[in-house]
């Protein structure tokens, strides 16, 4: 109790509110803005949580992204353009109910159902953390090295079509992680003789460059006039929300759980999520001939699964350090960045500060609705900002936020550098989500590998040998043998 | 630009095989068996593996990918301008930041990319002045950023 009497005072102050209410028009507008996503909302704000305090830190990252989430689902309504990849699945079913005037009810329904989802998720993140917590107090560097390896492979071959091309993305994230003095052995890695080197590649500035950099560039690529705006009147948002939540409460559930656990997995996220869920929702409806025709089914459930995936996301990210998204992978580096060090011990040592996180994902998924309402509102005022000017704003932005983590032009550098890269990538379809992920999970993995060969003196069989971790090794030996192994033995049967 | 995997796959098997031979000249830790050089090797290993499947599958694809194909954008002069423009004035804030000072290298970024974007000039001034100031204020002012001033403005009062 006394727990969380602190948390309420770390968190209800007028600083925080304040940042709260701020992120929230954030994440709204750049949700809202197609082109731009939550990950990206994400990477714009971290040089501002850098001068924060931890609890607004987090309460901003959490508060933006639910909210990009949400407005991600107004330009696919009205323009049949996903603001983020996580409203992409049932965007054209929303712009088909737009276009039999029915846009109020599937922005409402995406409003309602996004905050109900992320509720949802909240709960289970507040029940499963702590509970998972105690179990990982008791996790050796066996286990951790295990868990680190099952959420990489997670990261490649779930999170992306392109496995490959997935494994090659983490394996240039990891190599970032090497470079400097920070690994077990305190020797420097590919430094090239560059002091600003020896202690690491600077998070903020790839994730800036990787994620914030390639959507500027692309615009340019692109002079394409913006879409029409459909002519629609949108009136009231809420009518018929409380026949719907009845009538589909059964998808409502089923969508917030799979949202949940989708996100828990380490690498998938609110995108896949909400692919998942609509097509577990048009196979197991009753009018699932009415999908694809402007039904409001598959927007409730997918709906509310992305935005549970949020907050699911946010299980091992906390109680392992393992990141669920590319959004978590980036918080996960402003906890580190504030002294929140993730892992269970963080439930002992800063119990006020985990319950206040978990305060944030209420109040954030709470505000949604006042705040999506406003967003609902003036949609067609959002998107009527013209791109030509809101881009050069945003690498203006990125240049100045990559520039303040140490105040010298070498993070620019490395900004410019990864933004390259990224962009490079992904024109050739190499995913850049595994990158980030290697490069937040990479310190956790080496030092756990080198630890544990150390203390089984180079027994390989040592890993195995503790019930948790023997489980883990045996999962994640079979996801990267069984693949392979099904398809030679298919060729050789053909 | 658009690459066959086989030019991609040939690329980054180069960059692991530095990786690898780099990493083996590292020491091992002092009384162990292992050294810093372990785990980039393993990366190393995991990359080239990948890199010789990307390999094999773009020269399978040869017939019918392309070894480089060019965007459309490349092609047309303002879209390659804009993405070149993008490019070059972020270099010339890295390079000259600390000469020619924050408020005029951040201006000259806005209007020069909101001119080649095709925003009409007067909107693109006050959209610029304003943008250069929100930056210049938030991260100066409230953050505490101390931005560039440049030795060539030395002399002005902010």
């Amino acid at each position: 109790m006394q727990n969380l009497i602190n948390a309420a005072d770390l968190l209800f102050r007028y600083d925080v509110m304040f940042t709260i209410v701020v992120t929230s028009f954030f994440g709204l507008f750049v949700g809202a803005m197609p082109g731009l996503t939550a990950t990206m909302a994400t990477a714009l704000l971290v040089p501002f949580t850098f001068f924060m305090e931890p609890v607004p830190a987090i309460a901003a990252i959490v508060t933006a992204t639910a909210m990009a989430i949400f407005s991600g689902d107004i330009p696919g309504a009205l323009l049949r353009i996903p603001g983020t990849p996580a409203s992409a699945a049932y965007v054209d079913e929303a712009y088909a109910m737009t276009l039999k005037g029915q846009a109020d009810q599937a922005l409402g329904a995406g409003l309602v159902f996004s905050a109900i989802g992320g509720l949802f998720g909240t709960a289970v993140l507040i029940w499963a953390a702590p509970a998972l917590a105690e179990v990982a107090l008791k996790f050796s560097s066996f286990e951790y090295f295990w868990l680190s390896c099952l959420g990489l492979t997670c990261a490649v071959l779930i999170a992306t079509d392109r496995p490959l091309k997935g494994l090659i993305a983490l394996c240039i994230g990891l190599l970032i992680a090497c470079v400097g003095v920070n690994n077990p052995a305190g020797y420097q890695r590919f430094t090239f003789g560059v002091s600003d080197l020896l202690g690491g590649i600077s998070f903020i500035p790839v994730l800036i460059g990787m994620f914030a950099v390639p959507e500027v560039l692309r615009s340019a690529t692109d002079h394409g006039r913006g879409a029409r705006i459909a002519q629609v009147r949108i009136d009231s948002v809420f009518r018929h929300m409380g026949r719907y939540a009845w009538k589909y409460k059964l998808g409502i559930v089923r969508g917030s759980t799979i949202g949940t656990l989708i996100g828990a997995l380490p690498g998938a996220g609110a995108d896949i999520a909400a692919w998942v869920t609509y097509a577990v929702s048009k196979k197991f409806s009753k009018e699932s001939e009415k999908f694809g025709t402007g039904h409001i089914e598959g927007i409730i459930e997918s709906g509310s699964a992305n935005n549970a995936a949020l907050a699911g996301a946010w299980v091992p990210a906390m109680v392992f350090g393992i990141p669920g998204d590319s959004i978590t992978a980036i918080a996960i580096g402003v906890l580190y960045m504030k002294g929140l060090n993730p892992g269970p011990t963080l439930f002992i040592n800063k119990p006020d500060a985990v319950y206040a996180i978990f305060m944030v994902f209420v109040l954030a998924n709470l505000l949604m609705i006042p705040m999506g309402w406003i967003a609902i509102k003036s949609a067609k005022q959002i998107l009527r900002v013209p791109k030509e000017i809101l881009m050069p704003f945003i690498l203006l932005n990125c240049i100045v936020g990559a520039y303040a983590i140490d105040n010298t032009v070498f993070g620019v550098t490395l900004m410019l550098f990864f933004g390259i890269i990224a962009f490079a990538m992904e024109e050739n379809d190499f995913p850049v989500g595994p990158a980030i992920l290697g490069l937040v999970l990479g310190p956790l993995v080496e030092e756990n590998f080198i630890k544990s060969l150390i203390k089984s003196d180079g027994q390989l069989l040592q890993f195995f040998d503790r019930p948790i971790a023997g489980s883990l090794g045996v999962v994640t030996l079979a996801i990267w043998l069984l693949p392979p192994a099904f398809l030679l033995w298919r060729r050789w049967k053909r | 630009m658009k690459f066959n995997d086989a030019v991609s796959g040939l690329f980054l098997a180069a960059l692991a095989l530095v990786v690898i031979a780099w990493s083996r000249t590292f020491p091992p830790m002092p009384g162990q068996f292992v050294g810093p050089g372990l785990f980039p090797t393993l990366i190393g290993c995991g990359m080239l593996a990948g890199a010789g499947l990307l390999i094999l599958r773009g020269w399978n694809a040869r017939a019918v990918v392309p070894w480089v194909a060019l965007d459309d954008w490349i092609k047309t002069p303002r879209l390659a301008g804009h993405f070149a423009l993008i490019l070059g004035l972020t270099l010339a804030y890295i390079l000259f930041s600390e000469q020619i000072g924050f408020l005029a290298l951040a201006f000259a970024l806005l209007a020069g990319l909101c001119a080649i974007g095709g925003v009409r000039w007067w909107v693109n001034l006050l959209s610029s002045v304003i943008g250069v100031l929100a930056v210049y204020y938030m991260f100066e002012r409230v953050l505490r950023v101390p931005l560039p001033r440049g030795e060539l403005f030395d002399f002005l009062p902010y």
